[in-house]
Order: C-alpha cells, then structure tokens, then sequence
C-alpha cells in the first residue's frame, strides 16, 4: 500500500445510516476505495482508503450515497407496512 | 468533514461556517427523526450532507458544498435546509395526525359490508327492470334472430 494512499474513518450512527444502506455504497464505490465496514454499539464504524488521489471528497460522496440508500430503503419498508 | 469554528456554542438554527461547510444542531424534540432524514434527503443532490448524533435527542447536521463557495451561500443553504426541515415537520406531523383517518377510510372502502350490498341493491334494480320489461312481452329486434 502506498504511504500516499489517503484514509478516513467515520462513525455512522444506527438512527440515520442502516446496515444495508452502507452496503449498497461500499458496493458502488468498490473500485474507487478499499473500504471496511465494522458493526459498533451505535451503528457502523467505516474505514475507507482512496486508491485514486484524483478523486476529491471521495468520504463525503460515500456518505451521500449512503444516506440516499438508507433514506430509501426506510421509506419503502414504511411503505410495506403502511400497504 | 470538520467544521472546526469559533463559535462557542450553537442554538437552535444558528449554524457555524469553516468557509467550506455550515453545521446545525437541532433538538429531536423540536424536529421529528423522519423530518431530519427527509431534509437531509432532499439536499443530497445540493451538497455533501452528514447526520451526527451527539446526545441522545441531539443532532448536528453537515452541509458541505460540493465546490467553492463562500458564507453568503452557506448561510443561504443553511436557511433553505431550515425550511425544508420546518415542511417536513409540518409533513410528518399531518401524516401522523391524519393516519388513523386515512387507515379507516381505506379500510371502508375495501371492506366494508354497506358499499357490497348497495352494489347487489342496484344488480338487483336492474334486474327487476329486465323482468318488468319481460312483462310487456314485447319482442325486441336482437331477440327475434332469423325465425
């Protein structure tokens, strides 16, 4: 691993990011970031290492992705419930 | 993302700016979880937005600007997120009060017994007209066929 290989780690908590919303990010930015993803009291602890130095704010674009994914998947389980 | 700032202290809807970013801190008290998650959502294509949660009814909202940018336009944001928060209170506040309504309904139009019996009421006027009409015994064109 390269000593230029820029790393973030975050705490998402459980209320805003759910489990399979974050899954649905590391999946989509797999090939930009190597990226672990460990359950803690809260919610989930994410690691992420940028493999390309070309790509800027790469952490918040997981974040966003994430979010989206949780807000969505939460809706249409009320949805589910709701029908 | 930091937001390192001179503030000392936040209060509800005053936002702290690091040049890049603003940070709110709201009370889940005041706004509902589904209020602060369908803002944040309606922003995400806006700006780089992370939700925090710093105590147990505290939240510290994130938004980024996804170029550059200056106060004017992050304090423009942060009062445009206050406004989508303060409609999605409203939403989830309507939503909450009028569910049980909106579940009786529903439940009235699907099952109920009243709405199948007007339904067999009017089948069974009709037919009755078709048997009055029987009575008169008059031939009508589609029934006479080639005899």
């Amino acid at each position: 691993m390269s000593d230029s290989l820029r790393t973030h780690a975050v705490d998402l908590h459980g209320s805003f990011y759910d489990a399979a919303g974050v899954a649905a990010a590391v999946e989509a930015y797999a090939e930009l970031a190597r990226i672990t993803v460990q359950p803690t009291g809260a919610g989930l602890r994410v690691e992420l290492v940028v493999l390309d130095d070309e790509v800027d704010d790469l952490m918040d674009h997981f974040l966003n992705h994430a979010l989206h994914a949780s807000v969505s998947l939460q809706r249409r389980q009320a949805d589910g419930v709701a029908g | 993302m930091s937001s390192e700032s001179s503030a000392a202290e936040l209060q509800i809807f005053d936002f702290v700016s690091d040049g890049r970013s603003v940070r709110l801190r709201l009370d889940e008290g005041l706004y509902p979880l589904d209020a602060i998650r369908g803002a944040a959502y309606l922003f995400l294509d806006r700006c780089f937005v992370r939700l925090e949660r710093l105590e147990d009814r505290l939240v510290d909202v994130t938004l980024k600007s996804k170029g550059p940018t200056d106060d004017e336009a992050l304090g423009a944001l942060a009062g445009e997120f206050c406004n989508a928060l303060l409609d999605q209170a409203v939403r989830v506040q309507v939503a909450a009060s009028s569910g049980k309504i909106r579940e009786y309904i529903m439940a009235r139009a699907f099952f109920s017994a009243p709405a199948q019996s007007s339904i067999d009421q009017l089948l069974a006027e009709l037919d009755a007209e078709e048997l009055a009409a029987d009575d008169l015994e008059i031939q009508v064109p589609w029934e006479q066929g080639g005899a």
